[in-house]
């Protein structure tokens, strides 16, 4: 009976234990969650540096720019800053010997539609969705993802990948690991650069458009309709060209490839409106037709 | 593209010129800088008061405009892009140096409103028009906030018209109307205290060569 | 005068502070010391900053060049002294580099490359493709390309050992991509040695040089050297 009574004792006991325990933690975990606003005009900049966490950015209909994000611990301090129409937001380390995750800060950034950013992050992903306005990211090994975005893209990246879908305006992305891959993109100016990535592009060629894509090794794989007009130059030194496009030979009398050795196609599909141009040190350079 | 000869540059048109620099040409470009670079100095030297940062803020205007070029498309003037660049730049650089604790409440530049004009009107001060010169004047104008400050150099001392400066700022014409009437106020308290403290300067240096002992 | 005429005086002077004078409010100045005073210290604050606005101000002539410098690194001018079409891999990446190290580092490189492209045959050619701000002979290549090798080296492994300990996903994508671009080096070197007048391997060499200054430059900005 004693024993009994003693297991109840020491069930309560627990699960008071746990109920304090829990409580605790969901008092540090509001502590350690934060909630900005800032109200803006027109068209706002937005800056945000951050190390390691995601950053989730969204336009919504409000004239305001919304900050929540989670702290991983109190190893980190977030500074906010409004500066008229600038909002800054940047993760401090406050201690750097601590583990990975204590150093963490996630943020999910509400903006109006129309907008700039202007993006560091070294890890932890970086996603975008439907924002209009110039925008620029740095990044190390953090992914990027965006989504109906439109404006002049700049991208820099050592070892994260990146993706766009259904993107506009203008991409200048360059990395050294990362793959790039833009899908029904409407860009009238796209250049693309990596090392040891692929590239993949499925869209449009616009009329006047330009569009170079570059890689050392790796795969650059470009798809293209019927109705599509474009004048290529695709060259890969040790790497192979693999063309399904009916394109002319050299209708336009672009310049005969400067190198003896490579593998090169040159020529003109339709009437040659756009300029596409994709060359590989090592890798394969393949031109599909899109079913 | 022929190169252009040097002596050309001053003939390109400034939208010719905007054309030529987004497909990159060299000539095209010094000829937009040589067309805004007075004005953007200017209005940056007149906000920081300092040569060495209106230098470096000049460059970066410059750089940040160049970088973005390929998307203008003339949907405003040229110049007023430019100018809505240099002066994000030199407020970034006006408000790291007077980096204010966010809070849940924070407004648009609460700084300016805390402490700004007195309800009080020409309170029994001493009248400023003698007392007004142009050292006084930009030491105020340095102390001013840079919300103020920005609007009353646009304004009063580069000569931008409210409409101009709504489109640089990002703000209502009647809010830059606002910020310059409190940007004036503000200056104007600033200038009294110089005089106050000059008068008060003068009275102690005339008590000293007077003697002093009783 | 009532505090409240003279309220409504300010009020109107914030609505139109560039006047002129509505009838109420120059009626009311007439009879207030005070908003006339307050009136003539605005009239007079405005005339000097006016004048202030009507000196003309000079900036010095080496911002230009600096700025055409600038430009130049970053790919955005074309058709001036820099030809090469791998230019344009720079573009973007060296505004946000801490300047003082990309000069070095991009310097080195060049300097590397340089000497890659003309020792194999010692061309005037390729002397004549270096940017015209190196001024350097090729006499001994060998040896200047291996000791600035070594430099770059050194100067990467101080970076790296700076880097903030807690971040290890940096950290490790850094040096797995320092790999990737030192065996690309390798790759693009073993290729213009077999190939030496081929103008692509050249090109993409020189590229290869160019990524791993970039990576210096990126590591530099996230390490702990920055800023002193």
């Amino acid at each position: 009976m004693k024993g009994r009574v003693g297991s109840v004792v020491c069930l309560r006991l627990s699960g008071t234990a746990l109920v304090a325990l829990f409580l605790a933690a969901s008092v540090h975990a509001q502590v350690r969650r934060f909630e900005r606003h800032f109200t803006v005009q027109g068209k706002p900049v937005v800056t945000v540096q951050n190390a390691t966490g995601r950053i989730q950015v969204r336009a919504w209909d409000k004239q305001e720019v919304m900050i929540v994000g989670q702290r991983g611990s109190t190893n980190v301090e977030v500074d906010t800053e409004q500066a008229g129409n600038r909002i800054e937001i940047a993760t401090r380390v406050i201690s750097d010997n601590a583990n990975p995750d204590a150093l963490r800060a996630d943020y999910d950034i509400s903006v109006p539609a129309e907008s700039e950013l202007q993006v560091r992050s070294d890890s932890g992903n970086v996603t975008v969705d439907s924002v209009h306005g110039d925008m620029s990211f740095d990044t190390v090994a953090a992914d990027l993802a965006l989504q109906d975005v439109e404006g002049y893209l700049v991208v820099k990246s050592i070892g994260g990948s990146t993706i766009c879908t259904r993107c506009s305006g203008r991409l200048d992305a360059t990395s050294i690991s990362g793959d790039f891959k833009l899908l029904q993109p409407t860009m009238d100016n796209v250049r693309v650069q990596t090392s040891s990535g692929n590239i993949f592009f499925d869209g449009s060629f616009m009329n006047r458009g330009i569009y170079v894509l570059k890689n050392y090794s790796g795969t650059i794989e470009v798809r293209f309709s019927s109705t599509d007009s474009f004048d290529v130059r695709a060259t890969s030194l040790y790497g192979n060209v693999i063309n399904q496009a009916p394109v002319v030979p050299d209708r336009h009398s672009m310049p005969a490839p400067r190198s003896g050795l490579a593998k090169s196609l040159f020529g003109t599909m339709n009437d040659g409106r756009a300029k596409v141009e994709l060359s590989s040190f090592s890798g394969t350079i393949k031109i599909s037709k899109r079913e | 593209m022929a190169r252009t000869r040097p002596t050309e540059i001053r003939e390109l048109g400034e939208a010719e010129a905007i054309r030529r620099a987004q497909q990159g040409d060299a000539e095209a470009f010094e000829r937009l800088y040589r067309l805004h670079n007075r004005r953007v100095y200017a209005l940056c030297l007149r906000m920081l008061g300092n040569t060495a940062e209106a230098e470096d803020l000049t460059q970066e205007a410059f750089l940040q405009l160049f970088r973005k070029i390929g998307t203008f498309r003339g949907e405003s003037a040229f110049s007023t892009w430019l100018h809505r660049l240099a002066v994000n730049v030199v407020l970034m650089r006006l408000r790291k140096k007077t980096l204010a604790a966010t809070s849940l409440e924070e407004v648009t530049e609460p700084d300016e409103d805390v402490g700004g004009p007195r309800k009080d009107i020409g309170g029994p001060d001493l009248r400023l028009s003698g007392s007004v010169d142009r050292v006084n004047l930009e030491r105020a104008v340095e102390q001013l906030p840079p919300g103020y400050r920005s609007v009353f150099v646009l304004h009063d001392v580069q000569g931008y018209e409210h409409n101009e400066i709504a489109t640089i700022m990002n703000c209502s014409i009647g809010n830059s109307k606002s910020q310059l009437h409190k940007a004036r106020m503000r200056l104007r308290e600033l200038l009294q205290e110089f005089a106050r403290d000059r008068a008060r300067e003068e009275r102690q240096a005339a008590k000293g060569s007077s003697g002093g002992s009783h | 005068m009532s505090p409240t005429q003279c309220a409504q005086f300010e009020r109107i002077l914030e609505e139109q502070p560039d006047g002129p004078l509505t009838v109420d409010a120059a009626a009311h100045m007439k009879g207030c010391a005070d908003c006339r005073l307050l009136w003539s210290d605005m009239e007079a604050i405005r005339t000097v900053a006016m004048e202030w606005g009507g000196q003309e101000v000079e900036p010095p002539e080496y911002l230009w060049s600096a700025l055409r410098r600038q430009l130049e690194s970053e790919g955005l001018i074309r058709g001036s002294i820099r030809e090469s079409s791998q230019g344009s891999w720079l573009s973007a990446w060296f505004g946000a580099a801490p300047r003082w190290a990309l000069a070095g580092a991009s310097i080195s490189l060049l300097l590397i490359a340089a000497m890659l492209a003309g020792y194999q045959k010692n061309e005037p050619n390729a002397a004549a493709q270096i940017p015209m701000r190196l001024s350097i002979s090729v006499a001994r290549p060998k040896l200047v390309a291996a000791d600035l090798g070594k430099a770059l080296d050194g100067d990467l492994k101080q970076v790296f050992d700076s880097l903030p300990e807690g971040n290890t996903v940096l950290t490790s994508s850094l040096r797995e991509n320092l790999g990737i671009v030192d065996n690309l080096i390798a790759v693009c070197e073993q290729s213009v040695r077999e190939q030496p007048d081929d103008p692509m391997a050249r090109d993409y060499l020189y590229g290869a040089y160019e990524q791993k200054a970039v990576l210096l430059a990126t590591a530099m900005d996230r390490s702990a050297l920055e800023g002193r």
